[in-house]
């Protein structure tokens, strides 16, 4: 229960940035409209590497902090695997609602 | 039951530079270990290697005679105070100790300066009381060590003396590693002191062992 409460503290700090790339896929999801199947390989791909580049942008600006996600047993790796596949499964949940 | 840790075979390059080449480290429950060393001699390095943070060419972490590897996955074996302040600024007090499962009325009763600070965030704190709140919960949480770097930065003479009464008190329930440039403190406080010179250590026991080994010049 400690280790959720701490990744979630953890994802609200880099959830705005995430999700204006996912309302950024959207809109070119409603732009194409039913020609937007052709880009998924595309959306995908660009939000994985959004994805990573935010993760360690994050993890670069709040270095110092990581010592105290650490003393609390959650570790970077875990930050990024939990908060990364959370976001993508958001990520395409919403895609698929759009794109229906 | 007293708890041991062991470092050795340390070896440490950057480049064609050798840091670490010669290390031998034992902390027990009971005992406090200092380790002094000037400035770039790997005395941080060291602590990540324990840590698992910095890999090295080789080295040998023991816990009670067992080898092992990160070890900053395992905060009950090892808590690292860092030479910074690491606790996330916007975080009160209160929830700063409620992550680490300690009580407000506990950290009040050994440090009174705290008293009605509980719903501060951490950056509203002085420096020096952001500082013993980031002591008090690496020591008060359970853990069989911990590694302290720097603990007296940031810290007036009387917070000093109160820290060090601290880790006095606290030692009975698990070992410290200790690195500070405040030597004489230090060296009131420890049971063991190391002198990290030359990719070495050194067991010391006085002053004049530090001034023969160049850490330090008596008289001046």
């Amino acid at each position: 229960m400690r280790t959720l409460k701490l990744i979630a503290r953890f994802y609200r700090g880099i959830f705005l940035a995430n999700f204006l790339v996912t309302l950024s896929c959207i809109g070119i999801v409603g732009y194409y409209g039913s020609h937007a199947h052709k880009l998924m390989g595309f959306l995908f791909w660009f939000k994985v590497i959004t994805l990573g580049m935010i993760f360690s942008t994050a993890i670069y600006y709040q270095k110092k902090e990581m010592y105290y996600y650490q003393n609390l047993g959650v570790s970077k790796l875990k930050l990024g695997i939990t908060t990364s596949v959370f976001d993508f499964l958001i990520w395409l949940f919403i895609i698929i609602i759009a794109y229906q | 039951m007293i708890h041991t840790l062991e470092a050795d075979g340390v070896q440490l390059d950057f480049g064609l530079r050798r840091i670490l080449s010669d290390v031998y480290l034992k902390c027990e429950t009971g005992k406090i270990s200092g380790l002094l060393g000037r400035n770039g001699q790997g005395k941080t390095c060291l602590m990540n290697i324990i840590l698992g943070t910095l890999n090295s060419s080789s080295n040998s972490i023991r816990f009670d005679g067992n080898v092992t590897h990160k070890v900053s996955k395992r905060p009950d074996l090892l808590l690292y105070l860092p030479q910074f302040n690491f606790i996330p600024k916007e975080l009160t007090v209160k929830k700063v100790l409620d992550d680490f499962k300690l009580h407000v009325a506990d950290l009040e009763n050994r440090f009174p300066e705290f008293k009605g600070r509980s719903d501060l965030k951490v950056n509203q704190l002085s420096g020096g009381q952001w500082r013993t709140l980031e002591l008090y919960i690496v020591v008060k949480t359970p853990s069989l060590f911990a590694m302290l770097d720097e603990p007296f930065t940031h810290l007036n003479p009387i917070q000093i003396e109160n820290i060090k009464q601290f880790l006095l008190e606290e030692k009975a329930n698990k070992g410290f590693l200790i690195t500070d440039h405040m030597y004489t403190h230090l060296l009131d406080i420890s049971d063991t002191v190391y002198l990290l010179k030359d990719g070495r250590t050194h067991l010391t026991k006085t002053v004049e062992d530090l001034e023969e080994l160049g850490y330090i010049r008596i008289g001046y």
